[in-house]
């Protein structure tokens, strides 16, 4: 079964890299570099997981964490905060509560990466 | 309704400080000090959810997890990896035994709280599910971002939701002004904590009589929403 993922980072080398990646584990990647963008995106798309940067230009990553979860369409689907900016316990425990489901910080081995995901889609697939 | 939480630790000190950290997050708890009680204890307390230590006397903590992972019941029960064990492998053989997360002791008991709540919310929340919020007369949706009081519409600005969304989450503890800055404003924002008293203002305004009684002031500290 075809896992789709909206990655949305600006980070332009990580993007890639990431896409790479769990393309060739099976997952079809998308990604955008801005949070505006990434809220549409995520409209169109409806992918099986959204991973998630904190420092977007324009919309911040919490705020579109918080928009995400608080808007019916996509309040379903699991996001997972990829933050290289924000690693104290406050700040993960703050996106978390937020509605994240689940929070990595940068650098990230992208195996460990590829497990979470596997372990949240597992779960999503059950229930959805 | 409280989550029953099973800790799985034979250590008596890491039982001790995940039991309380359960307990701090509004959990009930019970103990399994071996593999085989707790896969026993499974069946017959019922646990919500397994907060499992990976070095257990018998069975160890990764072949209780990949027990349960095999069987249809056990698939559905959240478990949380709780380990010394900090290399890749370990943490990718506690994923691919079936973890739903993993964490290196020493643990903070917040984030372990805040982990365990949003695993519980992947396997509770099915697709297009609401989150409804209910403490007295109030009850606030989530995911149609609306506020009722007995029954009655209420208007509420963004920063009045969240407010209202986090203390209701929270409720019967006391929040700090700085932790209410951080949770709704952001650390982006410069804004002062007065601002946050004049949002309670207005909320406790907008909520009526409900709002006057459960929003209460706690003297140079915060603010309690009261589940009284």
């Amino acid at each position: 079964m075809e896992r789709r993922l909206l990655m949305i980072d600006d980070d332009i080398a990580l993007g890639k890299l990431v896409q790479e990646f769990l393309t060739t584990e099976g997952w079809s990647c998308y990604w955008v570099d801005n949070g505006e963008e990434g809220y549409q995106e995520a409209l169109a798309l409806k992918p099986d997981v959204i991973l998630l940067d904190l420092n977007l230009p324009g919309v911040g990553g919490m705020e579109l964490c918080h928009r995400m979860k608080g808007d019916p369409r996509l309040s379903h689907i699991p996001v997972v905060i990829l933050t290289g900016a924000y690693k104290e316990v406050r700040d993960r425990v703050r996106g978390l509560e937020r509605g994240a489901d689940d929070y990595i910080l940068k650098p990230f081995d992208l195996d460990i990466l590829l497990a979470r995901l596997n372990s949240i889609s597992r779960v999503k697939g059950k229930v959805a | 309704m409280k989550y029953k939480i099973l800790v799985v630790e034979d250590n008596k000190n890491d039982a001790e400080q995940l039991t309380n950290a359960c307990h701090q997050g509004g959990f009930q708890t019970s103990l399994a000090d071996s593999g085989e009680k707790a896969l026993e204890m499974v069946w017959t307390w019922k646990p919500d959810m397994l907060l499992l230590d990976l070095l257990l006397p018998g069975i160890g903590g990764k072949e209780v997890c990949r027990i349960l992972r095999e069987d249809e019941r056990g698939r559905a029960i959240p478990l949380i990896m709780i380990s010394q064990a900090k290399d890749r492998g370990d943490v990718l053989a506690g994923f691919a035994a079936g973890t739903d997360d993993y964490l290196t002791k020493p643990f903070e008991p917040q984030e372990l709280v805040a982990r365990m709540n949003a695993v519980l919310r992947r396997y509770h929340k099915k697709n297009g599910e609401s989150e409804v919020l209910c403490v007295g007369k109030v009850m606030l949706d989530l995911s149609k971002h609306r506020v009722e009081v007995d029954g009655a519409g209420v208007k509420l600005t963004g920063k009045e939701f969240g407010l209202l969304e986090v203390m209701m989450k929270k409720s019967g503890r006391v929040l700090s002004r700085q932790f209410l800055l951080e949770y709704v404003w952001g650390y982006e924002e410069e804004v002062l904590t007065r601002t946050i008293d004049m949002h309670i203002a207005r909320l406790r305004q907008k909520l009526g009589d409900e709002g006057r009684q459960r929003i209460q002031t706690v003297e140079r500290f915060g603010y309690r929403f009261s589940d009284e």
